[in-house]
């Protein structure tokens, strides 16, 4: 560093006038001289180059001041080549040209101002500006934060100039409306532009005409084909600055892409639609309780079926819609816990309800836990069953009277014809007698039909009940097949059983065990070929015993085979044995078999006959 | 399918018969509001060789159950006026009769012998029956149930 304090030009009057006006200034300022050697300069002046103030004494060149600044690492280069910096530097200084800005490395900004004077003298002025230029970087910061969310969110900013008549994007809007393609000239944040569809432009017009001359806040909703592709829905806001004389002179907004809520709003609003359609005109009744047990809704069935109106009951706790009278017939408070309806989740429940004119009805009720915010609400739907309970008890009065009125005479014949073949009456000849025969085996049969009809009936109303106890397998099977003797015999085939000692016990209900085996015999020795043997026999299996039936019949035809335990099912055949039936025996069998926990399969080769297995579960006791 | 039991029955028109002594001479009380069907079950209990009165109204029975003194009851549970059970309950409780008693019923279901079996019978005997295997049925329930004589 060179210093040449001998040079210095003297110090005029004039110098120590400016000096003292200088020296109270807020900013810094230094007077060169027209070979740019410092003459003075103000404490502030020196505080600001607090890092070199040893040296700042009248005669330093400014060069110097600019090479030991950086020396010393007070000046931030931001990167660039000292020479040039100083170079360029003193280029500016002496030309005292406008306004620089510095960065010193204390994190200071200074604003440097040089103005020559007539006397070749050069006063230097610096202002800090650290402030305005850390505010100057936030707000670019925050504005890139903010095109960046804007971005994100789907925004934008509009901004209308109404005297010049021009208008202006953010980019982030700019990019979400047109993408990097120009746009036609918008106008009017869309009020004008024909890509908007026409009722949708009508309706931003009018909401921007009230804005600007009433004042009438501006929020809209509209369409417009965003990048050139399909409408899509967005949301505009705005705000105008008005003139003194009331005219509107600028309006600024935002407007944000809304599709995506839009088609969820879309979606929603339809399936409340098609809910409520459902909830209005189901003829079930539907209501929904809180966790409450208040009544939070009550379609138009339900006021029908409890004869209240919605409006009576929705509120209420659900009790009122109890039962008046308990089962014991005495009247019950009308109350009910909360716990109830939960219980009945998930599962079809008959129970009672009472009606608002005191009467007590049979209902049939799901209850369904449905989410709903933050609790869960109950959706319950209510039947009234008590037609079908009416209509239950008449079928089940239809069937026994029928049951009874076609057994009773059946009984006559079966029993007439009995005593007759059986000899009670004394010898017949043998003509009538085989015609006896005859009728007598037809009525049994007739009987037997009568049964199964019945039974079938049952079965598909669920109403079929059983009497299960534990039995000895091989007695009952020795009893079906000595009851089908006279079947075998006149077949001439041979029945033959031959089990193990020991009881073989099964848990069934004795009769439905033996109608089962019935009806597989019976199929036996009809399909046998005469003179054949049908083979009957048991085995263990786990927890079950098999109980197997073997024909020497021709086998069942492939065709029927899936059908074979159908209702009615009767196989294609004109093999007049097989017409014997209504086709219910082996559905029958197997219904059975089912309900006791058991099964009936087959198998079998055409030609050369079947095995029909039954099974059922090993009895725990002792024989009954 | 009846087996032939070699009997034969001698007595056709008898409504009080009891004339033919084949088996043991126990005596059937017999109520039955089918006057065909009554006739049958009488004409097979003959052949079998039990003694047997027929009434075809609980109340009938009722009124002649003491004198007659029965080993058996069989009564039909479906009748107009007294039911099976209701002729049973009075036999038992205004007559003093305590044999055992058996259903005989149209509706012959397995699953309600155990109701009818509550409702004081001994056991059931479905409608329509096997006419020469009434008078064995009968045997062995009254071998199982009945007083010894």
């Amino acid at each position: 560093m060179t210093a040449a304090p001998g040079s210095i030009r003297p110090f005029t009057v004039e110098d120590r006038r400016l000096a003292e006006a200088m020296s109270n200034l807020p900013e810094a300022v230094a007077l060169f001289d027209r070979d740019d050697r410092l003459v003075f300069c103000n404490p502030r002046y020196r505080a600001l180059l607090a890092p070199i103030s040893d040296l700042l004494a009248p005669g330093i060149t400014f060069e110097a001041i600019l090479r030991t600044l950086v020396e010393r690492g007070a000046l931030d280069l931001g990167g660039q080549d000292l020479e040039k910096f100083v170079t360029r530097r003193l280029e500016r200084h002496r030309a005292a040209a406008g306004p620089i800005e510095l960065k010193l490395s204390s994190g200071t900004w200074i604003l440097i101002q040089e103005r020559r004077l007539a006397s070749g003298d050069a006063i230097t002025q610096c202002i800090d500006i650290t402030r305005s230029k850390e505010q100057e970087t936030a707000l670019r910061e925050s504005n890139a934060r903010f095109d960046l969310a804007m971005r994100g969110a789907g925004a934008g900013i509009w901004d209308w100039d109404l005297r010049a008549g021009t208008m202006t994007f953010s980019p982030p809007l700019r990019e979400m409306l047109w993408g990097t393609a120009m746009p036609r000239v918008p106008n009017l944040a869309g009020a004008r532009d024909p890509s908007v569809p026409e009722e949708d432009r009508e309706r931003l017009r009018s909401a921007m005409i009230a804005h600007l001359k009433r004042r009438a806040p501006f929020a809209e909703e509209f369409r417009y084909p965003a990048r050139g592709g399909r409408l899509r829905w967005f949301h505009v806001t705005g705000q105008a600055i008005w003139a003194p004389d009331g005219r509107a002179i600028r309006m600024a907004g935002s407007i944000i892409d809304i599709n995506d809520r839009k088609r969820a709003e879309a979606t929603l609003a339809e399936r409340e639609a098609q809910f409520r359609a459902m909830f209005e005109n189901s003829l079930d009744a539907i209501m929904t309780v809180d966790p409450d047990s208040k009544i939070l809704a009550f379609n138009p069935a339900a006021e029908r079926l409890f004869g209240y109106a919605a409006i009576d009951v929705i509120g209420r706790h659900v009790g009122m819609l109890g039962p008046w009278r308990g089962p014991d017939g005495a009247p019950r408070s009308r109350t009910q816990t909360p716990d109830a309806l939960r219980a009945l989740i998930g599962r079809i429940s008959e129970t009672h309800a009472g009606r608002a004119d005191g009467s007590d009805f049979p209902i049939e009720i799901s209850v369904a836990e449905v989410p709903a915010g933050e609790h869960n609400v109950y959706m319950c739907i209510l039947r009234d069953i008590e037609e079908r309970e009416r209509v239950d008890e008449r079928e089940r009065d239809f069937v026994s009277t029928v049951s009874h009125e076609l057994r009773t005479p059946l009984a006559a014949i079966v029993g007439a014809l009995g005593l007759i073949t059986g000899g009670a009456v004394g010898e017949i000849p043998e003509r009538p007698a085989r015609l006896v025969a005859i009728a007598r085996a037809n009525s049994t049969r007739l009987a037997r039909l009568v049964d199964d009809i019945i039974d079938e009936g049952r079965i598909e109303a669920g109403r079929l009940a059983l009497d299960i106890g534990v039995h000895d397998a091989t007695r009952l099977i020795a009893k079906v097949i000595e009851d089908n003797a006279p079947l075998a015999e006149r077949r001439g085939i041979a029945v033959r059983f031959a089990p193990k000692s020991g009881a073989w016990l099964v848990r069934a209900d004795a009769s439905r065990f033996q109608q089962i085996l019935t009806n597989l015999l019976s199929n036996a020795l009809k399909f046998s070929t005469v003179d054949s043997a049908v083979d009957v026999w048991l085995v263990r299996r786990g927890d079950f015993i098999r109980i197997s039936v073997q024909d020497r019949g021709p086998g069942i035809p492939e065709s029927f085979r899936p059908r074979i335990f159908g209702r009615f099912a009767r196989a294609d055949t004109t093999n007049a044995r097989s017409a014997g039936g209504a086709g219910l025996g082996l559905y029958i069998a197997r219904r059975l078999a089912e309900m006791m926990a058991g099964r009936v399969d087959f198998e079998t080769v055409w030609g050369s006959g079947s095995v029909f297995h039954f099974e059922i579960p090993v009895g725990g006791g002792p024989a009954a | 399918m009846g087996q032939r039991l070699g009997l034969s029955f001698r007595d056709p028109g008898g409504r009080r018969s009891g004339g033919v002594n084949r088996g043991s001479q126990a005596k059937i009380l017999l109520v039955e509001d089918d006057p065909d069907l009554r006739e049958i079950a009488v004409l097979a209990l003959a052949t079998g060789g039990f003694q047997v009165r027929d009434f075809g109204t609980g109340e009938e029975a009722i009124s002649g159950a003491a004198e007659f003194g029965p080993d058996l009851l069989l009564v039909d549970v479906m009748m107009p006026g007294l039911d099976g059970p209701a002729t049973i309950a009075a036999l038992r409780e205004r007559v003093g009769i305590t044999a055992p008693a058996v259903y005989f019923t149209a509706r012959a279901m397995a699953s309600e012998q155990a109701r009818y079996r509550a409702l004081g019978a001994v056991d059931v005997i479905a409608k329509p029956f096997d006419p020469m295997k009434l008078p064995g049925l009968l045997r062995e329930i009254l071998r199982a149930h009945g007083t010894p004589r």
